[in-house]
């Protein structure tokens, strides 16, 4: 499957047409998704139908940014007249009467939607093993997750089943996925990109972003689907820079943070190994690595499963079997039907963080947990705010995830050993920061390992540079999984 | 951290969860788990830190007071599992 920036010029030069490739995914996603299980809507008839309608606008010479290319969504974005279930029961026959920001944006600029890919229940969990559809597998080795909770939208890029996909990240849920399954994902800064339209889970820190094979794919994506908008009263109005013209600047004497903690205990050696070789390749191009320290780096895990569950239990009171969603059978009085209509409709890993956010925010409990854990929100912030400023440092390395890609059922049985494995992805959520995650090698299993680059807020030129510089001086992102139908 | 299965049936109540004897029991356990590793907080100073509720500082911005809604009311009843006359069914709710 060719890369985005591929695409877009073979479709420009005629050398192929947008129905045959948006044919060639639908071909992939019939021969392999039986097996990875990536989509759960394949909305194959429609794609064609946008498909040959853009090959008609382009012989008019109407041609949008994203014109022809055929794209993987997250069903966790609503998308006018076609399914959205955010991978729940309680939404599994949900037809969302309007269209999120996030996709209208790049429905605009052309895109053609194959379908909507498989996610962690309401975008809960690490390893894509809540959803009510089944896991996604790993496109590297079937038996292993392939992350989540973007685990489809992963899954989907790396296995060539579409161009490109959208992800949402609110702990790790883009950039996660994409380190184990060896593609790009970013996550911008919280506001970067309109939240209208998707369904909520943490509202302080969910974040939709690209996911794609490469940082300039990554960068044409979010030029489109960042941007002001009055429907999310978190979005931020400044004006978005050309992402893409920014990728070449040299990067000679730029400063990399380095924070000690997340090369300390719990980094697998094989992923510490090919991050030291992916800074030596930083070292080669003239960067400057700068030794930093996050001291509060390790309070982030208690912290952030206190304030997603308190901001998820609120979210998720809307799911009452009465407007949409899941009713149970028979009620026999509306408390009844509040308890059991949720009580069938949501899964395990769903119900675990309502009641956790329902205890951090009930009475005698606030103040001990949840105002405790927004205070040390704003220390691990801090932390991120002076390590910028402090070592005047253009970006932060760290390593994406502890270890590559793990078995499906080697944690799903113990919640707290899954929560440990977002370590290095949501200090960044909790800071609102830009981060990215790119491939940097494979440890000897043949599993891909990732490494992340964090921004200062607003700067994804800088990442998007930064990671740019890498790709064009390694290869490691061009390597796709052998999986054969 | 020692979360009783009165608690976990407490918050159930709140959350609007039917819960059986089972799921009370494992709730119990990895919620006392999980809370365990929300203790390591407690040892961190934070007297005088403001408590951070978003990641961008922002006033919440006010838009024009004007009618912009339209008329969608058959679209938003399609996703009702139970509805009459234009209105959202529900059991009956005074005794």
């Amino acid at each position: 499957m060719p890369t985005l920036a591929q695409a877009a010029r073979a479709l420009a030069v005629r050398e192929v047409s947008s129905v045959e490739l948006t044919r060639a995914c639908l071909t992939r996603i019939e021969q392999l998704d039986s097996t990875l299980n990536a989509f759960i809507t394949v909305d194959a008839d429609r794609a064609l139908q946008t498909a040959a309608a853009s090959d008609q606008a382009r012989a008019r010479g109407e041609v949008g940014p994203l014109a022809g290319i055929p794209m993987a969504i997250k069903d966790l974005f609503c998308t006018e007249g076609l399914r959205t279930t955010c991978a729940s029961r309680m939404l599994e026959n949900f037809i969302p009467p309007y269209e999120s920001t996030v996709t209208a944006r790049l429905r605009a600029a052309g895109a053609v939607i194959l379908g909507k890919t498989n996610m962690d229940e309401f975008a809960m969990g690490s390893s894509n093993e809540t959803s009510y559809f089944g896991p996604v597998r790993n496109p590297w080795d079937t038996s292993r997750t392939p992350g989540g909770s973007s685990g489809g939208s992963a899954a989907a890029v790396a296995a060539g089943l579409c161009v490109a996909a959208i992800g949402t990240d609110t702990g790790g849920s883009i950039r996660q996925p994409a380190a184990m399954t060896g593609i790009t994902g970013l996550k911008p800064t919280y506001g970067r990109v309109s939240r209208f339209g998707m369904i909520a889970f943490a509202s302080s820190l969910d974040q939709a972003g690209p996911m794609t094979r490469d940082i300039r794919d990554a960068a044409m994506l979010l030029q489109v689907m960042a941007g002001h908008d009055p429907l999310d009263s978190t979005s931020i109005d400044t004006p978005v820079p050309d992402y893409v013209a920014a990728l070449d600047r040299p990067v000679r004497e730029w400063r990399i943070g380095v924070p000690e903690e997340y090369f300390s205990t719990g980094l697998h050696p094989e992923a510490r190994a090919a991050i030291e070789t992916a800074l030596e390749v930083y070292r080669g191009l003239g960067a400057v690595i700068v030794p930093v320290s996050l001291p509060y780096t390790q309070h982030a895990i208690p912290t952030y499963y206190i304030i997603a569950p308190a901001e998820a239990s609120s979210n998720l009171a809307r799911y009452d079997g009465i407007r949409f969603g899941h009713r149970c059978d028979q009620p026999k009085d509306l408390k009844d039907l509040y308890a059991r209509t949720r009580a069938e409709g949501f899964g395990p890993e769903v119900k675990r963080r309502i009641m956790l956010g329902t205890y951090v925010l009930s009475s005698g409990y606030y103040d001990a947990y949840y105002r405790k854990a927004q205070r040390v929100r704003r220390l691990i912030a801090d932390d991120f705010s002076r390590a910028f400023r402090d070592h005047d440092l253009s970006v932060i390395l760290t390593p994406t995830a502890p270890e590559s890609a793990f078995q499906l059922g080697e944690k799903n049985q113990d919640p707290v050993s899954m929560y440990l494995s977002d370590i290095f992805t949501i200090n960044v959520n909790l800071a609102g920061l830009p981060a990215l995650s790119l491939p940097c090698g494979f440890d000897a299993a043949g599993l891909p390992i990732g490494f992340q680059l964090i921004g200062r807020p607003l700067d994804e030129s800088a990442i998007l540079t930064m990671g740019h510089a890498y790709q064009q001086a390694s290869d490691w992102h061009t390597v796709t999984p052998g999986i054969s139908p | 951290m020692s979360i009783t299965e009165e608690t976990i049936r407490h918050v159930a109540t709140l959350a609007r969860l039917e819960i059986t004897p089972g799921e009370l029991q494992t709730y119990a356990g990895q919620l006392s788990r999980i809370l365990g590793l929300m203790e390591q907080l407690r040892a961190i100073p934070t007297e005088g830190i403001a408590p951070m509720s978003h990641a961008v500082e922002m006033t919440i911005p006010e838009r024009e007071d004007r009618v912009v809604c339209q008329d969608r009311r058959d679209a938003l009843l399609a996703n009702a599992p139970d509805s009459a006359e234009g209105c959202f069914r529900v059991p009956k709710i005074i005794e």
